[in-house]
């Protein structure tokens, strides 16, 4: 394995690594995850019984 | 200290509100944007403001009224804003008629006072803080007019005290005062006083004998309904403000009256809808569409001429086959093929921005309340179907704002057969390639086609599913507005910036999990011909499923319909990708030569088009449904109802296609 072939490699998984995060796991433990109104909510609905109430 | 913000829906709370505290949540020019609550910090203050759901009183007929009721109960806000349209003041006072029954100082903020002189209308502001006993300030949150006096007021404590004015006859006074008398340590007492007067039902623990009594007496007295006593009451009160405060003066036919006129007469109302729509995707699909895919993802594309490059240059520095298959084959085919429809999106996104903050859209809610409600829905039924052309999500989080419990959870299964932007790829795709220059028309056809079904879905739950009666839809007609840019800017920039990133995250990581599956076989072994791939023999066990809409056993696209459940711009990215492995060849499209998907025929392609449309959305909107419909079983009705639909359409439409095809 040459060293572009490395640099190559690590980056895809870099890549798919953050892809998975961001895509599957980052957004689930923001407040109201997956909430569109979520975003600039700095609000007690952040709060997850507060979600389960709706 | 905490102020909450309460009005009418559509009276300008989160402009005010985003004027207030510097934020940037979602305005519209509809009825029923703010679903939730939402808190911000008043500018140069320490104030906490809370952002209220839309109601129009605060009895608990929808969950909106619930929230804002709840919120003011139980979390008890120094002061409570209450935004109201001073365009429409008699309807906007009766909720405010309610929150002067509230131990809790209140502020009048009559909004949109930019537009009064126009529609010539003078509110003396002085006669009535002196009438309602309360603090006015006129203000516009469009032009930021009278903010500063209002925050200056909240800052300097000069807000007057609620003095509880008695607004009731005589009877009705001597009633409240005798229940409050025996609500000890309750706060907020005359307003519970009166609520249970009107047989609140959230109030029932607190329903004595003595109390049914005086309901009795009262209706007996009246010969109304104790809830309507109070109401008839409570509009006697406002008209008598009213008479004392504000002057009306004729003016002119308004630029609103006469669009109405156009658009919501009687025999061009839907016709001009219908061309409206089909411009948007003539616009989206059929101008940009034509070649702006081609020119990002086609074959002398930007992305395709990038592949290339990039395979090269691994190639040329001996990079393992199999991690350039992986990045070219399966991440960029991936993920290039969902990105060559950004610049439709954006037109997609741009129109229906440009239609919902005009204030089109309510018109159109109120154009189909009446063939709604014939079908158990109402107009208020739109809204969610309106929200839900860009995203099922919100869509069926709009559900909220309908009271009905019925009507409520028909429109959260139906929602999702609105074409949200996710499958706006899978129809431009196969429209683009198997109808030409009629692509749009292909497209518009199914928007309507969605209309079509939902009605006819919403006949079928009414008589077999759901028997309840519907709700009527009480709405008011916003003023037609010409959009501000910057927010049209934002909303379009922030819908689009969520699809790339979509494409960037979710998509990205399917196509590397969809290239393992066709590149390695149960053995694990690399480079088996993709017959023998995991996903093929996965694909070949579903295959039979879409043998009756296809016309033959494609494993390719029952497994990419199937990845549609984690999103549905999936489906185009699998197909890519499926396609691309098959050929073999860096240049192959989707439906080319001897391609794994060349069977596809005008009638196959359309009822693909349609069992996407239609079938199970992905799984952020089946958690959306759960959520709102409250239980895993009427979700999964909800899933199986959608697929259902789907595939009987779908199978419908190739063997009626197929037949034509057969005769000509």
């Amino acid at each position: 394995m040459n060293w572009i072939e490395s640099i190559v490699l690590v980056a895809v998984l870099a890549l798919v690594a953050f892809a998975f995060y961001e895509g599957f796991v980052h957004h689930r433990k923001e407040p109201c995850g997956g909430c569109p109104y979520a975003k600039n909510c700095s609000g007690s609905c952040a709060k997850k019984e507060k979600c389960e109430e709706r | 200290m905490r102020v909450a913000l309460v009005g009418n829906q559509n009276s300008g709370k989160t402009s005010l509100f985003n004027c207030l505290t510097g934020s940037n949540q979602k305005v519209g020019n509809w009825p029923g944007v703010t679903i939730d609550r939402k808190e911000g910090v008043i500018k140069g203050t320490e104030t906490i403001l809370v952002d209220l759901p839309g109601i129009y009183s605060l009895s608990p007929y929808t969950s909106e009224e619930e929230v804002s009721r709840k919120y003011i109960l139980e979390e008890n806000p120094d002061v409570i804003i209450n935004i109201v349209d001073a365009t429409s003041l008699e309807r906007s006072l009766y909720l405010t008629t309610q929150l002067l029954e509230l131990d809790c100082q209140v502020i009048l903020a009559l909004n949109m006072c930019d537009i009064l002189e126009k529609k010539g209308i003078s509110i003396d502001e002085k006669e009535l803080s002196k009438n309602l006993h309360m603090s006015v300030v006129k203000i516009s949150a469009l032009k930021n007019m009278g903010i500063q006096e209002l925050i200056n007021l909240l800052k300097s404590e000069e807000i007057l005290d609620n003095k509880h004015q008695k607004i009731y006859e005589d009877p009705i006074e001597k009633a409240i005062e005798k229940i409050s008398s025996q609500l000890n340590d309750l706060k907020h007492k005359r307003f519970i006083s009166v609520k249970l007067l009107e047989r609140d039902p959230l109030l029932k623990d607190k329903e004595t004998e003595n109390i049914r009594h005086d309901i009795t007496e009262c209706e007996q007295a009246y010969q109304l309904d104790m809830e309507q006593i109070i109401a008839n009451q409570r509009y006697l009160y406002i008209d008598k403000v009213k008479q004392t405060c504000l002057t009306k003066t004729p003016v002119p036919e308004s630029g609103t009256d006469k669009l109405d006129k156009i658009f919501l007469n009687k025999w061009l109302a839907l016709p001009i809808f219908a061309l409206i729509m089909a411009l948007v995707y003539f616009l989206a699909v059929g101008v940009v569409g034509s070649y702006t895919v081609e020119l990002i993802s086609g074959e002398g594309g930007i992305i395709t001429l990038f592949q290339n490059w990039l395979s090269e240059f691994l190639i040329s520095n001996e990079v393992s086959e199999w991690l350039i298959s992986l990045i070219c084959d399966g991440i960029i085919a991936g993920v290039s093929s969902v990105l060559g429809f950004v610049p439709q999106l954006i037109i997609l996104f741009l129109c229906i921005c440009l239609l919902e903050t005009s204030g089109y859209m309510s018109r159109i809610a109120f154009l189909l309340d009446k063939l709604f409600r014939s079908i158990g829905l109402s107009g208020k039924s739109l809204i969610p179907f309106i929200v839900g052309s860009g995203c099922s999500v919100p869509g069926i989080m709009t559900c909220r704002t309908i009271e009905d419990e019925t009507e409520r959870r028909i429109t959260i299964m139906l929602t999702p057969f609105m074409p949200c932007s996710a499958k706006l790829p899978i129809l431009t795709l196969f429209a683009g390639n198997f109808f030409g220059e009629f692509a749009w028309l292909a497209t518009v056809f199914l928007y309507f086609l969605a209309i079509l079904t939902i009605v006819f879905s919403s006949l079928v739950m009414k008589k077999w599913i759901f028997t309840e009666k519907g709700s009527a839809f009480i709405s008011e007609l916003p003023e037609y507005k010409l959009p501000s840019l910057t927010y049209v800017l934002r909303d379009v920039g922030e819908k689009t910036f969520a699809f790339i990133q979509r494409a960037g995250t979710i998509i990205l990581f399917c196509s590397v999990v969809v290239w393992f599956l066709l590149s390695f076989s149960w053995k694990l072994e690399y480079g088996v011909a993709i017959e023998f791939s995991i996903l093929a023999s996965i694909g070949k066990g579903l295959a039979w499923l879409f043998y009756p809409m296809l016309g033959t056993l494609s494993w390719g696209s029952a497994v990419s319909a199937l990845q549609g459940l984690i999103a549905k711009e999936q489906v185009v990215s699998s197909m890519a990708i499926i396609a691309g492995l098959f050929e073999e060849t860096a240049d192959a499209t989707i439906f080319a030569g001897n391609g794994i998907f060349s069977f596809f025929t005008p009638a196959s392609a359309y009822a693909f088009m349609v069992f996407n449309l239609f079938s199970a959305p992905c799984f952020g909107a089946i958690g959306a449904m759960k959520r709102e419909l409250g239980s895993v079983k009427r979700m999964l009705q909800a899933v199986l109802f959608q697929t259902g639909i789907a595939w009987v359409l779908a199978v419908l439409i190739y063997q009626i296609g197929h037949f034509l095809e057969m005769m000509g």
